[in-house]
């Protein structure tokens, strides 16, 4: 659980109380003011996940994350939103260490899942991600057959057992929505399914490991209506199952699938509660004007 | 912030373009202008570049394909006579072969002075007509006049070429001399040395201009030589006018100027005297004139500037053993008869194993029979034989004597009967017929026809004859085919089943070698002590240490013990291999002997069986035999004695070298059986094959021609032969290319092995190349940290694709061949690389073994725990275990190559080199190392191509790194990798200049794989068939042979296209099919489209 526990309304107020020079928290956060996150009292009251505490990411010198306080929770869809380069997408890739791949990353502060700390000095960073799932932007089946894409997590942990992959993958697609779809061409080249096809694929090879979480940066982005909509409809179908944290661009697509939304500025977190509240009656101007379009 | 910033720079643009549009505007309307900005002048240029690209392309292949395509193609023979010089022999002189070239070449006196006195005539002639001036012969002297303008106007020109030069050279010369003096005069010593530098380079200048002085000094003689001929040439043919008018009536004025012009007027008479006969005989110089002037006046009349001539190359071949004659003659069309250009019927060409092509015509096919004589006739012939030439060793009295003659006379009657016998029944077998004749040949080698026979003559021999062409063709069709296949049988009894009775008698000698080098590996040490212990005793003595002393007497006693030693382990170093080499050689001269006894012995017995047990004969018999192997015992004795002092020496080799000296000699026994067997059957084969001769009459020789059927490869009549047969002829030329090993000198024949050579390198270059050059990429583009090392390591990769090939050839010769090669043989000392002495050696391996430790230890030390991060401790750990490990690989590298113990794995062969030399492997992989930074930068740029969001989603699955690599990475840029490999081939199959150095000879008939023989091995790797210590043939310096060092160019040139479009040809078939592998894996992992 976080340590600076704030209730709505003192954050509120200590917003508005404090005379600050700038217009709003927006332009406070442009400033590089620290400016602390609300978060509505909805989201303590879960059972979490994931908990983010106090993180700060550097690429570099540049600073992206500041302070996040982001507690995820159990058998929920959370939506990170939030105008471009506000690092929603970092911080999703923070969360299976992803990051670690780009050389020049620093971070501070920690995440913990399911009460294990992923940064801490000795955490094996494979193992770690193999109790996550993640899906990308951009379906990127693997060039191989469905089938073997989907057991892919399994063949890398050594699994050799027929019959236990052909069962995970046929649980895993029919949990990813495609099973009907693709059942007769198990053997054929993931790339010649289609654009949505290959996203639910990519999903269902995400939850073939059983993961704790479930990590989607920007899930529809690349794709049409229609394979945004069986996505999302799928996506409605894992909820109560998989812990899901979701980044989305699309205000929209956040209001119909997920149960919690968090809006993000500029590397900070601004507001996070129920998706209906933020959407309905946030508790920040702010975040009204960027849920009606307002800026961003 | 910014975006504002954006929008009012645009507002600012664009107000300050708002004025000069409409100007801009009504520029643009030029025509010219909007075709440039549209770029359409580009497509042309662009088209015309890749058009230009692709001529050149294509004027390549098509030049190649033509050239190589036309060499097999059979040409018609053609015969022509030539203008005889001497018109009193019969003798016509004939020019016949295939035409391969043809020229046009500038006709001038000069070209001619070198023919015939009948040919220049006839030029003259030819000339004189195309002029068709009527009196040709009183003009002359104003063409000659005008010839001289002409050269008076190239003097000129020649002159003025001089003054300029002349000129140039001494202004030169006046500047540098100020130059050096005025430098000289400022006194500054290093001023006048920089003067003289450039000096120098203006000197060089100097130089040229007075070699061009010389040049045209040269030409200038010429010329001035030419009009003072000119000028003689007008005198004489004033002179000649002048005379024959005088002397109109008696028309016999011809001026004789020579002895030769005297002969040749004499043969004249019988034929009308020509009106060019006054410039027939006119002396030479005169003539030359004449012929420059009339060419000048020719060419002038055809508005050029000389006449042109044709001259034709006759391939003519029929070189032989006795006449090594040029196989190409140039046939300009004025040396031959008009007219007499025809195409033989039957002159055949006939491709022959050795000594090239063959041009003639079947005269006669001559089929051989031997008379079989039976044991009978040959058991007489050796008893009267064994008396006639040795009946004095017998040592009788006369009396005696002429009773062994007298009862010798029923044999030889006997002998004469039953010879009469068999040959008339031989003879009653063949019968002569209209088309053909019988000959039959006697002890003696003469041949008479069969009606000529004579009773008293033992005749040896039968001869069929066909004299026709058409049936002497006939019969060698009928006969070739089974004379080649037996041919065949031959090649491979004698290459192979010869060649592996060898190998064994070798393995066998080599396993005597082994033997020794351990007799002498375990001598070494003791004798190294003793040498030591000597040196010190002499050094004592020469401080005067007496001999008594005790330190004296210690080393003394030390030594004889170690004399004791070194006699237990063998009593001396032994030459095996010579004295078991060298007992072999004189055991076989015994056995050669004990043979002839053996021999002698029964015939003794057999002609005392004849003669009757007791008769006179009979003992004289046995005693000329007796005498007579008492002879053969005597030669018998020194071999006998050698062998037995052999024997001897082997004796004091230690006892367990027995077994392997006596396997030597059963195996040299075996061989020896196994080897009369196979040269029994190659003689057999060999007599059957000559027992076919056919006899031809050529051009080029008086005498007709035999020819061995079995020397012939390919016989055709050139001029009868029909399409389909031509195309016959042509594919089996083909295929022979592609099928045989070459003769004579690379010129004829195929490239098989040339073939085989080429592909096995490549193959073993490609497999040699791929591991390393995609894990070094792998590590480049994986695994290392993007930094300056990095870059300058790529840099240099991409750089090191630069480097002249022989570059690579030359590293190739000193590291593989004279370095790893030799230390493979006989280990660092034969490598000549310095060797650590056993206990130093020792001292290393611990230092190694610390070093290890520590190395270990830093970096286990040094490793930062996951998500940890390094502090500046940990990164200098880290950084020192990296140089540590270096320093131990090193250390090891250090105790492997000078290791003391390691004496090579094919120590036995030495000095002959194993690996220590060129050969597939090391051309293999110096062409890898060529390859190698193609195959690298292709790699990483294959690795670089595959979507980093593979790797995140195989990362996101939870996969390691090197999981990712194998499973996602590696199969993504397989077929960008292959592209690498294909250039890589395609680079390394075409490669020449490194070869010649590192294993590609001339001729190796020994394929580096062998069926045949799976004892291959590299090092202690058996590699089965596969002999990479070969050295083998390359398609690339095959064609450099021909074409460079070849005796017969002629010859070998039309085969150099050939040999390149079958290079060119293997390398696509090569790169066809790693395309197509490539296309295999593309397929697979195609990436998809969304």
């Amino acid at each position: 659980m976080s340590t600076i526990n704030t209730t709505e309304e003192q954050q509120g107020v200590s917003v508005s109380e404090t005379k600050t020079p700038y217009s709003n928290r927006l332009a406070a956060i442009a400033s590089g003011e620290k400016v602390p996150s609300v978060i509505h009292e909805a989201v303590a009251r879960e059972e979490h996940t994931l908990e983010i505490s106090d993180f700060n990411l550097w690429y570099g010198v540049k600073q992206a994350l500041f302070d996040i306080e982001l507690d995820v929770p159990y058998g929920q869809v959370t939506s990170l939103i939030g105008p471009s380069g506000c690092g929603k997408s970092t911080l999703l890739r923070c969360v299976n260490r992803m990051n670690d791949l780009i050389g020049t990353v620093r971070i501070e502060g920690n995440m913990e899942l399911n009460g294990d700390s992923i940064y801490k000095v000795g955490v094996d960073v494979i193992e770690l991600r193999k109790r996550m799932g993640m899906v990308f932007q951009k379906p990127n089946p693997f060039p191989m057959s469905i089938f073997e894409n989907v057991v892919y997590p399994l063949r890398i942990d050594g699994e050799r057992n027929k019959a236990v992959l052909e069962e995970i993958c046929e649980k895993s697609l029919r949990g990813a929505a495609i099973w009907e779809e693709v059942k007769d061409r198990l053997q054929e080249s993931a790339l010649s399914l289609s654009g949505g096809q290959q996203q639910r694929l990519c999903i269902a090879r995400a939850i073939a490991s059983e993961p704790e979480v479930l990590l989607l940066d920007e899930p529809c982005s690349a794709l049409d209506p229609i394979a945004t909509g069986k996505i999302e409809d799928l996506i409605g179908e894992l909820r109560g199952e998989y812990t899901i944290l979701i980044v989305t661009h699309n205000m929209q697509q956040a209001s119909r699938i997920s149960d919690y939304t968090a809006l993000m500025y500029l590397g900070r977190l601004v507001e996070y509660g129920p998706t209906l509240d933020i959407f309905t009656k946030p508790k920040l101007k702010e975040t009204e004007d960027y849920v009606t379009g307002r800026f961003g | 912030m910014s975006s504002e910033v954006d929008q009012v720079a645009g507002e600012q643009t664009r107000s300050g373009l708002a004025k000069p549009a409409r100007p801009r505007m009504k520029h643009r309307s030029s025509s010219g202008m909007s075709m440039l900005a549209h770029g359409e002048p580009m497509v042309w240029l662009t088209g015309g570049a890749l058009a230009a690209c692709l001529l050149m392309i294509v004027g390549l292949l098509g030049a190649v394909l033509y050239f190589g395509m036309s060499t097999f193609v059979p040409l018609p023979i053609v015969q022509v006579e030539l203008i005889d010089a001497d018109p009193n022999d019969d003798q016509k002189r004939l020019v016949t072969g295939e035409i391969t070239k043809e020229e046009v070449f500038d006709l001038s006196a000069e070209s001619l002075l070198s023919e015939e006195y009948a040919v220049v005539n006839r030029v003259i002639e030819d000339t004189v007509k195309a002029i068709g001036d009527e009196n040709i012969v009183a003009n002359l002297p104003t063409l000659i006049e005008n010839d001289s303008e002409f050269v008076r106007r190239d003097l000129v020109e020649a002159e003025e070429k001089l003054e300029y030069y002349n000129e140039w050279i001494t202004t030169l010369e006046r500047e540098l001399e100020e130059r050096i003096a005025s430098a000289t005069a400022g006194g500054r010593a290093i001023e006048a040395r920089m003067a003289k530098i450039r000096a120098s380079s203006d000197g060089e200048e100097l130089e040229d201009y007075r070699a061009s002085f010389q040049t045209f000094r040269g030409k200038r003689k010429a010329l001035r030589a030419q009009l003072k001929g000119n000028e003689d040439a007008i005198a004489y043919f004033n002179g000649l006018t002048s005379n024959s008018e005088n002397a109109a009536t008696t028309r016999t004025g011809q001026p004789g100027e020579g002895s030769s012009e005297d002969e040749e007027e004499a043969e004249t008479p019988d034929q009308p005297p020509s009106k060019l006969q006054p410039i027939f005989d006119a002396p030479r110089p005169a003539k030359v004139a004449a012929i420059n002037a009339l060419l000048r006046e020719q060419a002038g009349m055809n508005g050029e500037k000389t006449v042109k001539a044709r001259r034709r190359m006759f391939r003519t071949g029929n070189k032989s053993k006795e006449v090594n004659r040029p196989t190409f003659e140039w046939v300009a069309d004025y040396q031959m008869v008009p007219g007499s250009e025809e195409r033989p019927e039957w002159t055949i060409v006939a491709e022959r194993m050795e000594y090239g092509r063959f041009y003639g015509v079947p005269r006669q096919f001559v089929l051989r029979h031997k008379r079989t004589i039976d044991t009978e006739e040959e058991d007489l012939a050796s008893i009267i034989e064994l008396f006639d030439m040795n009946l004095w060793r017998a040592g009788l009295d006369d009396e005696k004597n002429g009773e062994v003659l007298n009862s010798l006379e029923p044999l030889r009657e006997e002998l004469k009967s039953l010879r009469k016998k068999t040959i008339d029944e031989f003879f009653n077998g063949f019968s002569v017929t209209d088309n053909k004749s019988i000959e039959i040949v006697d002890e003696g080698g003469t041949v008479v026809p069969l009606a000529n026979r004579d009773e008293a003559k033992n005749y040896v021999e039968l001869r069929e004859v066909w004299s026709t062409p058409e049936i002497a063709w006939a019969k060698f069709e009928q006969y070739h085919d089974e004379v080649r296949e037996r041919l065949a049988e031959r090649y491979s009894l004698k290459e192979h089943e010869l060649g592996m009775v060898s190998k064994r008698r070798n393995d066998a000698l080599k396993e005597l070698r082994r033997e020794e080098l351990k007799i002498d590996a375990k001598l070494a040490p003791i004798y190294r002590e003793k040498q030591i212990l000597e040196d010190e005793m002499i050094a004592l003595e020469k401080v005067g240490v007496s001999s008594d002393s005790d330190a004296y007497q210690k080393l003394s006693k030390r030594f004889d013990e170690l004399t004791v030693e070194a006699q237990a382990i063998a009593r001396q170093s032994v030459n095996l291999r010579g004295l078991a080499h060298d007992i072999k050689q004189y055991d076989d001269q015994i056995e050669i002997i004990d043979g002839l006894i053996r021999e002698n012995d029964q015939l003794g017995k057999m002609a005392a069986k004849r003669f009757g047990e007791d008769s006179v004969a009979a003992g004289a018999a046995l005693e000329i035999v007796k005498k007579l192997n008492e002879e053969k015992q005597i030669e018998r004795k020194p071999p006998a004695d050698k062998v037995a002092e052999l024997r001897a020496d082997l004796e004091k080799a230690p006892d367990y070298v027995a077994p392997t000296v006596e396997r030597f000699f059963e195996v040299q026994r075996e061989a020896d059986l196994e080897d009369r067997e196979i040269n029994e059957n190659i003689a057999r084969i060999t007599k059957e094959n000559s027992r076919y001769l056919l006899i031809c009459d050529t051009t080029t020789s008086p005498a007709p021609v035999t020819l061995s059927l079995d020397n012939i490869v390919r016989a055709y009549p050139a001029n009868q032969i029909d399409k389909a047969e031509a195309v016959g002829v042509y594919g089996s030329r083909w295929w022979e290319f592609i099928s045989d090993d070459p003769r004579e000198a690379n010129s004829e024949g195929g490239v098989l092995p040339a073939i085989w050579g080429t592909v096995i390198m490549t193959l073993i270059m490609s497999i040699a190349v791929a591991p390393f050059g995609v894990l070094a990429a792998l590590y480049l583009r994986e695994y290392a940290k993007a930094g300056v090392i990095v870059s300058v390591i790529r840099i240099s990769i991409s750089n090191l694709a630069g480097v002249p090939s022989i570059v690579f050839g030359v590293f190739g010769l000193g590291f593989f061949c004279t370095g790893v090669g030799s230390y493979i043989d006989g280990g660092p000392e034969n490598a000549s690389w310095p060797v650590l002495s056993e206990g130093r050696w020792f001292v290393i391996l611990a230092v190694l073994a610390v070093v290890s430790c520590i190395a270990f230890t830093l970096s286990l030390s040094g490793r930062v725990r996951p998500g940890a991060h390094a502090t500046a401790t940990k990164r200098l750990l880290q950084n020192v275990s990296t140089f540590v490990w270096i320093a131990a690989v090193c250390i090891f590298a250090a105790l492997i190559v000078m290791a003391p113990f390691f004496r090579g794995f094919y120590q036995a062969d030495l000095p002959n080199p194993t690996f220590g030399k060129g050969g597939v492997l090391w051309a293999s992989l110096t062409l890898a190392l060529l390859t190698l930074p193609v195959v690298i930068v292709a790699t990483e740029e294959a690795l670089a191509a595959v979507p980093n969001s593979m790797r995140e989603g195989s990362y996101g699955c939870g996969a390691s790194k090197w999981q990712t690599i194998r499973n996602i990475v590696l199969p993504h840029a397989l077929p960008g990798i292959m592209t690498g490999m294909i250039l890589a081939m395609a680079r390394g199959a075409g490669e020449v200049a490194p070869l010649m150095l590192v294993g590609a000879v001339k001729l190796a008939p020994e394929l580096p794989i062998a069926l045949a023989d799976f004892s291959g091995s590299v090092g202690p790797i058996p590699t089965g068939p596969l002999h990479a210590d070969r050295s083998f043939m390359h398609l690339g310096f095959h064609i450099y042979d021909l074409g460079f060092q070849s005796q017969d160019s002629e010859a070998a040139r039309p085969m150099v296209f050939t040999t390149t479009l079958l290079l060119i040809l293997i390398i696509a078939a090569l790169n066809i099919g790693a395309i197509w592998l490539r296309n295999k894996l593309r397929k697979r992992f195609q990436s998809g489209q969304f």
